[in-house]
């Protein structure tokens, strides 16, 4: 099989070389058109300018951190969850390491049926949890971060995940942006992957995370239509959480909370030097579930809730506009497209198959590589990184087949029976209620 | 002491069952030469603090006759079950009263005084030792709101001021420590860490600030909107109204609950779930954590064997008075001062005497091994109580005891032997098995020509 391929590999090369741009053109547009101006050009030129800026950034940095130490506001660090006991000890004593130390750690506990109100209990005798609330009757995730907010006295809000734990500035670094911009309504953490030693599926969502995350997001930020802020690691200013009432009914809360934020007419930041950790799933199976969780809400949240963004109204603003058709176009209506292109590429070239899928690959493998070089850019643990690479030619199996795939279904889940609904993600009690006032 | 307060003719005395009750009324109507020749007394209608007095003075009396005393009150003589008395009566039916009252006495006379310790300590320890040995019962502690311990020990407190409330407990630990009486946990009770008082308020405060002024507000979950705030951050005129999403909250369950409770504190205004517990004394006004609260354990008492042969024997005979340190050795170091001694026979023209007692296996197969050790433990400490100080004990195993008795010859250490062998058997008897083969002893004078090796 080898070397029947690799007696292929000049041949396909060479066939594209002959055929011309406009040929290439009209095989490959799907990915010329969308992919890579889209992954690569915008990223790239994006980086030129933020690279570009980096000394007025590090200047006006600097006066932000000032501003912060003289204040040194009160934050409220909420911690949500359900049956996370088995985290808290680690989080409170990542927490204990920050440089920043003027927080409040209030943690919820959301009806776990585990020993983690025993061990929150402990830990908040101990003094290394401040406020640790136990609700007997499990809400679901919104309702146990909207508690803590109720209780919460900081001046900021900073929202985690139990099993996350963080770069030793982590959280000076997360609040320092409001001091950027006082428009800023929200800023999201860059959140990495911790286990992605455990296993191949943990490797390539590591770099996944890497690109979309770390990369993506500094892209949209900088752009101004960061639609997303990690439930895993948020900053959120609680006056403007207060006003648009808290989190809703997830999943996908997270980004809801992002969007009302948005079109409340708040910035949202995204602040790469915030860095923490978190596990990914080890398995498919598990990262199945979560994906499609995530993917269902794109539907839920952008397409129906807040569909109202895409629409000429008195609130519109184009950068909300852009962040959620973006977001739209990219996931929805590119993996709609990609049927179509698909279907084109079977139907009209079916008998160049053996050179259009070498040559498919061998694009996104490069684009892969180029993607994962500005990572190594931005990143500020290139070294340790660096071991991520040999993962990457699997990168496009893995993004665009397997995840291109998960999402897909997700969608039509989602479009044809409403499926986040019966998430067992959310108490019944909570879903019932959401999908009949269409939340 | 018994004091005579005054002699009056308003006590009766009743003669039943060929005994003589000595009915008292008033603290007035004692007299010293009749309480004295009443087999027992009956206290009736009598205030309690008169019946306390009375109580009192009697148990602190030296005299056996005195501080052994039957004790009885007729039926309607109601809060002084604390203090002790040994029995109710209606003063009609005397049949039950005086067969228990002949008892007493019976076991009364068997008490030997001879030889009492002169410390308090002691002399206390017998005292109930003797009073647990007459009643032939457990020493109950009674739920008493007079003590301000929380707990009266019928008998001991009398020998105590009302002041001393741990003096007791501290007796009765000390008789359980001695191995003269054996425990039963009944209750534990928590005490005021400065006076040692057990009238104590718990008291919820906030955990911040200890404030009093705390309130417990329901959180309300709205399940449509993932609203949580306090209840009455939902309450309107018309009932529950969710501000998030301007929804009427009509129906707990439906479109509501309530996942829990929260404390808001009035004085600092700290939100929290648990308060923080803590103990106000009524007594002497002192706060504290509960944690520092003393945790006292309540038990009942029972005389032990050893207990009883120190009734019947005297705390100890003279010259001796317990296995003193020192006086048990380590096999060992026994048989070391052993070959000292046939060394020492060369020289000068003494007699010394190594005598050993042997019990026989139909003994020690009637304990366990945990109750071997405590046997072994006790065997070796009454012994000891009968040698003089410069005699050395040592047991091998709970059968054997080997016994060097300095400057004796083996007449002398014979005589002291058969005494010992005569208790021991007693003892045996009355409390694992009756027979005259148990126990072997054997004495020999160490000579130049004794082997201390043949011995172990």
């Amino acid at each position: 099989m080898f070397f029947e391929m690799s007696g292929l590999v000049p041949e396909f090369i060479n066939y594209w070389i002959e055929a011309g741009p406009h040929k290439f053109f009209r095989v490959f547009w799907f990915f010329a058109v969308f992919e890579f101006t889209r992954y690569i050009l915008l990223d790239y030129l994006v980086a030129g300018l933020f690279y570009l800026r980096r000394k007025d950034r590090a200047n006006e940095w600097k006066i932000a951190k000032q501003k912060l130490w003289i204040q040194s506001p009160l934050i409220s660090i909420i911690v949500p969850g359900k049956n996370e006991g088995k985290h808290l000890y680690k989080l409170a004593r990542s927490l204990a390491e920050q440089t920043y130390q003027n927080f409040e750690l209030i943690v919820v506990d959301d009806g776990s049926d585990d020993n983690t109100a025993m061990i929150g209990k402990s830990l908040e005798k101990q003094g290394l949890i401040d406020r640790f609330i136990r609700n007997d009757r499990r809400g679901g995730k919104a309702s146990a971060a909207n508690t803590a907010l109720s209780f919460s006295k900081g001046k900021y809000i900073v929202h985690l995940d139990a099993d996350t734990s963080f770069d030793i500035n982590a959280i000076e670094n997360i609040i320092i942006p409001f001091y950027l911009d006082e428009k800023t309504g929200a800023v999201g953490g860059n959140v990495k992957v911790r286990n992605h030693k455990e296993s191949l599926c943990a490797r390539l969502q590591a770099v996944e995370y890497l690109k979309t995350i770390s990369v993506g997001r500094i892209v949209t930020s900088y752009l101004g239509i960061y639609k997303i802020v990690s439930g895993a690691f948020g900053a959120f200013r609680p006056e403007v959480l207060r006003a648009i009432g808290g989190w809703d009914i997830g999943p996908g809360l997270d980004g809801d909370v992002t969007v009302k934020i948005r079109k409340s007419g708040y910035n949202i930041h995204f602040e790469p030097s915030a860095v923490c950790l978190t596990n990914a799933p080890s398995k498919f199976g598990a990262l199945t579930r979560q994906r499609l969780r995530w993917n269902k809400s794109i539907i839920r949240f952008r397409l129906r809730k807040h569909r109202d963004v895409f629409l000429p109204n008195a609130n519109f603003r184009w950068s909300n506009f852009l962040a959620s058709f973006e977001n739209v176009f990219y996931n929805v209506v590119l993996d709609l497209t990609w049927l179509i292109y698909m279907f084109d590429l079977f139907f009209h070239h079916s008998s160049l198959l053996h050179f259009v899928l070498p040559m498919n690959l061998l694009l996104y493998m490069g684009v892969s590589y180029l993607q994962m070089l500005s990572v190594y850019v931005f990143s500020e643990r290139r070294k340790e990184e660096l071991k991520l690479w040999k993962v990457i030619p699997l990168m496009t199996l893995y993004t665009g087949l397997y995840l291109r795939t998960v999402r897909t279904l997700a969608y039509f889940k989602e479009f044809l029976f409403k499926e986040s609904y019966d998430d067992p993600w959310n108490p019944v009690k909570s879903s019932r209620m959401a999908k009949r006032f269409g939340f | 002491m018994f004091i005579v307060q005054k002699h009056k003719s308003e006590s009766r005395q009743i003669d039943s069952h060929d005994l003589q009750f000595m009915v008292v009324s008033n603290l007035s109507d004692l007299v010293q030469a009749e309480v004295y020749s009443a087999d027992a007394i009956v206290l009736s209608d009598m205030p309690r603090d008169e019946a306390c007095q009375i109580m009192t003075d009697l148990r602190r009396s030296n005299e056996k006759n005195l501080y052994l005393k039957p004790v009885f009150v007729v039926d309607n003589q109601l809060g002084i079950d604390d203090l002790g008395c040994d029995g109710k009566t209606d003063l009609a039916e005397f049949e039950d009263v005086a067969l228990k009252t002949k008892s007493i006495l019976s076991r009364i006379r068997k008490v030997n005084t001879t030889f009492i310790p002169n410390d308090f300590e002691r002399h206390g320890i017998f005292k109930l030792l003797a009073y647990l040995y007459t009643r032939g019962t457990t020493l109950q502690p009674v739920a008493s709101r007079h003590s301000k311990f929380g707990y009266a020990f019928p008998f001991v407190d009398q020998l105590f001021s009302d002041k001393s409330v741990f003096d007791g407990l501290q007796l009765l630990k000390r008789s359980y420590e001695l191995g003269v009486t054996s425990s039963k946990l009944v209750d534990k009770i928590h005490n005021c860490p400065s006076c040692h008082g057990n009238y104590i308020n718990f008291r919820e405060v906030c955990p911040k600030c200890s404030g009093l002024s705390i309130e417990s507000k329901d959180l309300v979950h709205h399940f449509k909107c993932a609203h949580v705030d306090v209840i009455d951050n939902f309450k309107t005129e018309d009932g529950l109204h969710c501000h998030k999403c301007d929804h009427k909250l009509r129906h707990i369950g439906v479109d509501y609950d309530k996942p829990s409770s929260m404390y808001q504190c009035h004085d600092c205004h700290h939100a929290f779930q648990d308060t923080e517990m803590r103990a106000y004394c009524i007594d002497c006004g002192h706060e504290d954590d509960t944690n520092n609260l003393l945790e006292n354990d309540i038990e009942s008492y029972a005389i032990t064997a050893k207990g009883e042969h120190i009734v019947e024997n005297g705390w100890s005979l003279p010259h001796t008075q317990t296995v003193k340190e020192g006086q048990h050795l380590a096999p060992d170091l026994f048989k070391m001062m052993l070959k000292m001694e046939v060394k020492r026979s060369l020289n000068h023209h003494h007699t010394s005497t190594f005598a050993s007692i042997y019990f026989s296996e139909a003994i020690t197969n009637h304990l366990g091994r945990d109750q071997q050790t405590l046997f072994q433990n006790e065997i070796v400490e009454i012994i000891g109580s009968y040698l003089d100080t410069s005699d050395l004990i040592t047991s091998t195993s709970p059968k054997e005891y080997l016994l060097l008795m300095h400057d004796k010859t083996t007449e002398v250490a014979l005589e002291a032997l058969q005494l010992i062998e005569h208790n021991l058997l007693k003892l045996v008897a009355d409390n694992i098995l009756s027979d005259e083969n148990l126990i072997a002893t054997n004495c020999q004078a160490i000579t130049p020509e004794f082997n201390s090796n043949d011995v172990f």
